[in-house]
């Protein structure tokens, strides 16, 4: 993970500073970090939109100066759960907890409704 | 995307929670991560393009099927019950490999393909000693192959059935919900490792956290031992291991199995009897029938408790048919019922079952056997009826072509199995100059009873099923051949009718 993370630092030394253009698509199975709280999450499906938690912009690291956590985005994220757009364009699946709340270009995700079947296997 | 997430999630959120007991032996999330992280380095240091494994199931299948996530190397758990000649073909086709499990056979009959061989008790202690270097970790670029896993090639070589990490993680996060066991769940695993059901078995185990309790080598008496020893919830079985299950108890067999909440079963046909007398012997747990296959990464139909109660309670013989059927979809996956011509069917017309989602891989090594929009061909044969449950009549290549009408087998074997003279039957094709195909079946006799007439047979089905249906030849044999699974193995039987 670490040597993944330098090589895609190196490739994109802004990537987790504000910028004007959109990101590029993300890859599903990145990771990606907030900068507000400890919360990570994995894509399981993005668009070119603005991946955020607790306010701020996510990324593949962690800035040095951690970002306020804004109050509106502040109902935190829960370990295991899937959080989805209501396009269905995103699905993110939360690998660590934080205070934080997921959003994609300031419009918050919801968490996408488990279907637990009995256990088959 | 990485299978390996599931055990990462797992010893992230509960290090210290056993993860796995076997042979006595107690693992911990944390401990399985940190083999398989040492696994992952293993691996990579030998070079190896697959990681097989040939031996029953130990913490050592649990390592090294996350340890080859990790390095982004298929894992190829492998059938140590092949003859010698077919295992070494198999090796050849996936060398050079790290081969963990029987060390003496692979050398014999494998020696010479370039293989690094590791014992199992070796490979263990290896991976718990190795300790990767801290950057060395890499995901997946989210297509690479997890799983390859030989089909079982009755007629041709074997095929090469891949799953990829996203057809795994689409299955895991699409069913399971993460870290819902209770602390006391225990999940007891007895299917073999080269078995999708064994595979998929650990990935839900250690996503749920539930424990998991493994029984290498199956018998009756040491399974109810281990459900009452580490008071097992949660346990899957084949048909032939359940049928033996409740033979033990009615001969004397006893064990506590008050902890048992639910019974899951697949991989072959359920007879009707075992499962009436299941629901007796365990009136406490909830029973799920799973239909899946290789190629579709586990379960893709499912029975679940509240329709075998139902089913058992009703009076209604659509509503008891159920039992008999493999349920309903999973939300995550569409299943049609198609023709010969590839034209979808209507509801209760009989025809192939076609499944599609995430968790289908329905790929081979060789060539992907998907359609252009994604639908994966079974070749089981079966009918959806108007409630939505699914029944299986069998492979579609067991279908009997009687002068151009289609016939399964099941319906036919249903029908017999209602005499009460009869233990087991197994309806096929044999070969007519008149009608091309014609039926044949082959009869186990009920102990204690007398063998039933021809006739009567003959007159039962035409009493219940059209006269086209109507058996041409009955043979009464001691025993049908089933394999290790569970599976009715046809083309045995239809070897002795054609005498």
């Amino acid at each position: 993970m670490e040597g993944q993370r330098r090589d895609r630092l190196s490739a994109h030394p802004n990537k987790t500073h504000a910028r004007e253009d959109k990101e590029p698509e993300m890859k599903p199975g990145t990771r990606l970090k907030s900068a507000a709280c400890d919360t990570e999450v994995m894509v399981i499906r993005a668009a070119d939109g603005q991946i955020e938690c607790g306010g701020a912009p996510m990324g593949e690291a962690k800035p040095a100066d951690p970002a306020p956590l804004a109050a509106d985005f502040s109902a935190g994220t829960l370990m295991g759960k899937r959080y989805v757009d209501t396009d269905g364009k995103y699905e993110l699946l939360c690998v660590k907890p934080g205070k934080g709340s997921l959003a994609v270009d300031g419009q918050a995700l919801v968490v996408k409704d488990a279907k637990p079947l009995p256990a088959s296997d | 995307m990485n299978i390996a997430l599931l055990l990462e999630m797992a010893a992230e959120a509960a290090p210290d929670r056993i993860a796995l007991v076997c042979e006595g032996k107690r693992w911990t999330y944390a401990d399985l991560l940190a083999a398989a992280r040492g696994a992952f380095a293993v691996i990579q240091d030998s070079g190896a393009e697959y990681v097989a494994l040939l031996d029953e199931s130990s913490e050592a299948a649990v390592i090294a099927v996350f340890g080859a996530a990790l390095a982004g190397v298929p894992y190829c758990p492998l059938n140590y019950r092949l003859p010698d000649a077919d295992l070494a073909a198999l090796l050849g086709r996936i060398a050079p490999a790290l081969v963990i499990g029987d060390e003496e056979r692979v050398m014999r009959i494998a020696g010479n393909q370039g293989h690094t061989i590791l014992a199992r008790e070796e490979f263990t202690l290896k991976s718990q000693e190795t300790v990767p270097a801290d950057d060395a970790r890499e995901y997946d670029p989210g297509e690479g192959v997890a799983i390859q896993l030989f089909t079982s090639g009755t007629t041709a070589a074997p095929k090469a059935a891949i799953l990829r990490h996203s057809n795994l993680l689409g299955y895991i996060l699409g069913t399971v919900e993460f870290a819902g066991a209770d602390e006391a769940d225990a999940a007891l695993v007895v299917v073999p490792p080269y078995h999708i059901a064994g595979i998929s078995a650990l990935l839900s185990s250690i996503y749920a956290q539930r424990r998991i309790v493994m029984l290498p080598a199956f018998s009756p008496e040491g399974w109810l031992a281990l459900v009452e020893g580490e008071a097992v919830t949660n346990a899957f079985v084949v048909p032939t291991m359940l049928a033996r299950i409740i033979e033990a108890m009615e001969k004397g067999t006893s064990a506590d199995t008050a902890s048992l909440r639910a019974i899951a079963y697949g991989g072959g046909k359920m007879p009707l009897e075992v499962i009436h007398k299941a629901l007796e012997r365990f009136p406490a747990a909830g029973f799920t029938n799973a239909y899946g296959l290789t190629e579709t990464s586990s379960t893709v139909a499912l029975l679940g408790p509240d329709d075998h109660r139902e089913a058992l309670a009703s009076d209604d013989p659509n509503i008891r048919a159920r039992l008999t059927s493999l349920g309903k979809p999973i939300p995550t996956v569409e299943i049609e019922i198609r023709g010969e011509n590839g034209e979808v069917l209507p509801t209760g017309e009989p025809g192939e079952i076609y499944v599609r989602g995430e968790q289908v891989s329905g790929e081979y090594k060789e060539k992907s056997a998907l359609d252009a929009e994604g639908w994966f061909p079974t070749r089981d044969a079966g009918y959806m009826d108007a409630d939505g449950y699914l029944f299986l009549s069998g492979r579609a290549d067991d279908v009997i072509v009687r002068g151009g009408e289609n016939m399964s087998p099941g319906e036919i074997e249903d029908v017999l199995l209602t005499h009460p003279a009869v233990a087991d039957a197994c309806a096929c094709a044999i070969p007519s100059v008149e009608w091309g195909e014609a039926v044949g079946v082959a009869i186990v006799t009920r102990a204690g009873h007398d063998v039933p007439p021809e006739h009567e047979l003959k007159d039962l089905v035409r009493s219940r099923l059209r006269s086209s249906r109507v058996p041409e030849k009955v043979a009464f044999v001691s025993e049908l051949p089933y394999n290790e699974m569970g599976k009715l193995l046809r083309r045995k039987v239809k070897d002795v009718l054609a005498l």
